[in-house]
């Protein structure tokens, strides 16, 4: 009887731990997970703008990127790089920016195909490599 | 030979003020868009930094056109990101809300100033819903040519088909204020 009793307590514990944990877990702000696809930056702007489609398929999946850095902006916590004038990077936080604006592979999550400067958007960013050309 | 070059001269002086007078855009992919719900139970907001906006003067017609994309939303707890995504807004299903409006007023974009409570009429599409939406701006023109706008308003998450379980309605105010910081630059 107390052994059960015990165990239902243990059970318990686990529960409510894991419950307050999954409620209280971070956002992550740096992705975490290996890329489903990769390809360069303006083949995916190609894929995306001759298919719209794809940006439901595509939508939080993780997808490397390469291409060369065009231009970059900061902003507080946050800076976005533009690859190729294709692919727009946000990371967060702690990023330095390269020394050399060269060639870049950059892993992110897909967030979505913005029409307006015809440009595809990846966040929580990180850079993989860098090779200078 | 000479009126060759004397016209060509003319040009050259001229040019550069047509090109004024035709159009002038201003743009920017980073603006700056929060939302905030208050309750007496809970408050929280979340900050999205990738808002791009086109600002486009064509003679007396000023025109406005903002695209944010859900994803770009960014959360202080990981639950909060994936409710608001897979339960709210269906990020995967509606990836963006757009804004499209006119500015009403006179705004003298080619010279600084400072102009407040700029009425901006137009339209919001969110979560596959398209409703007239007018806002109220605060717009400054600056001396290096950048401008700055800012506007708050209030949308109403029902008014969009987004529903709030009951479970968690007395923690999600009936009001959502979205704030719109931004500041754009003359576009090449």
């Amino acid at each position: 009887m107390k052994r059960t009793a015990l165990i239902l307590l243990f059970i318990l514990i686990v529960a409510v731990s894991f419950g307050l944990y999954q409620y209280s877990r971070p956002a992550s702000t740096v992705i975490n997970v290996q890329p489903e696809w990769s390809l360069s930056a303006s083949e995916l702007k190609k894929q995306l703008s001759n298919d719209p489609s794809l940006e439901s398929k595509f939508s939080n999946k993780a997808i490397s990127i390469e291409g060369k850095i065009s231009s970059f902006e900061t902003a507080e916590n946050t800076t976005t790089l533009l690859i190729d004038s294709s692919v727009r990077c946000e990371f967060l936080k702690d990023f330095r920016l390269p020394k050399e604006l060269g060639h870049v592979k950059i892993t992110g999550l897909f967030a979505g195909y913005d029409e307006l400067f015809e440009e595809v958007l990846l966040v929580k960013c990180k850079i993989e490599n860098r090779r200078s050309e | 030979m000479k009126k060759t070059i004397f016209i060509f001269a003319l040009a050259m002086i001229f040019a550069p003020q047509f090109q004024l007078m035709a159009q002038s855009k201003w743009e920017t992919r980073t603006g700056k868009v929060t939302f905030k719900s208050k309750t007496p139970i809970e408050e929280f907001s979340s900050t999205n930094h990738q808002a791009a906006s086109i600002l486009k003067v064509d003679g007396d017609k000023k025109t406005l056109a903002f695209q944010v994309i859900m994803r770009s939303f960014k959360f202080e707890k990981a639950l909060m990101e994936e409710h608001f995504n897979e339960k709210y807004v269906h990020s995967e299903k509606y990836p963006s809300a757009k804004f499209v409006g006119e500015i009403e007023k006179n705004v003298n974009f080619s010279k600084p100033g400072i102009y407040k409570g700029i009425n901006i009429k137009g339209n919001l599409s969110l979560h596959g819903v398209t409703k007239p939406l007018t806002i109220l701006a605060d717009i400054e023109v600056k001396e290096n040519r950048e401008i700055k706008g800012i506007s708050t308003f209030a949308i109403i998450p029902e008014d969009y088909n987004i529903t709030v379980p009951k479970l968690v309605s007395e923690k999600i105010s009936k009001n959502i204020f979205v704030t719109v910081d931004v500041v754009y630059k003359p576009s090449k």
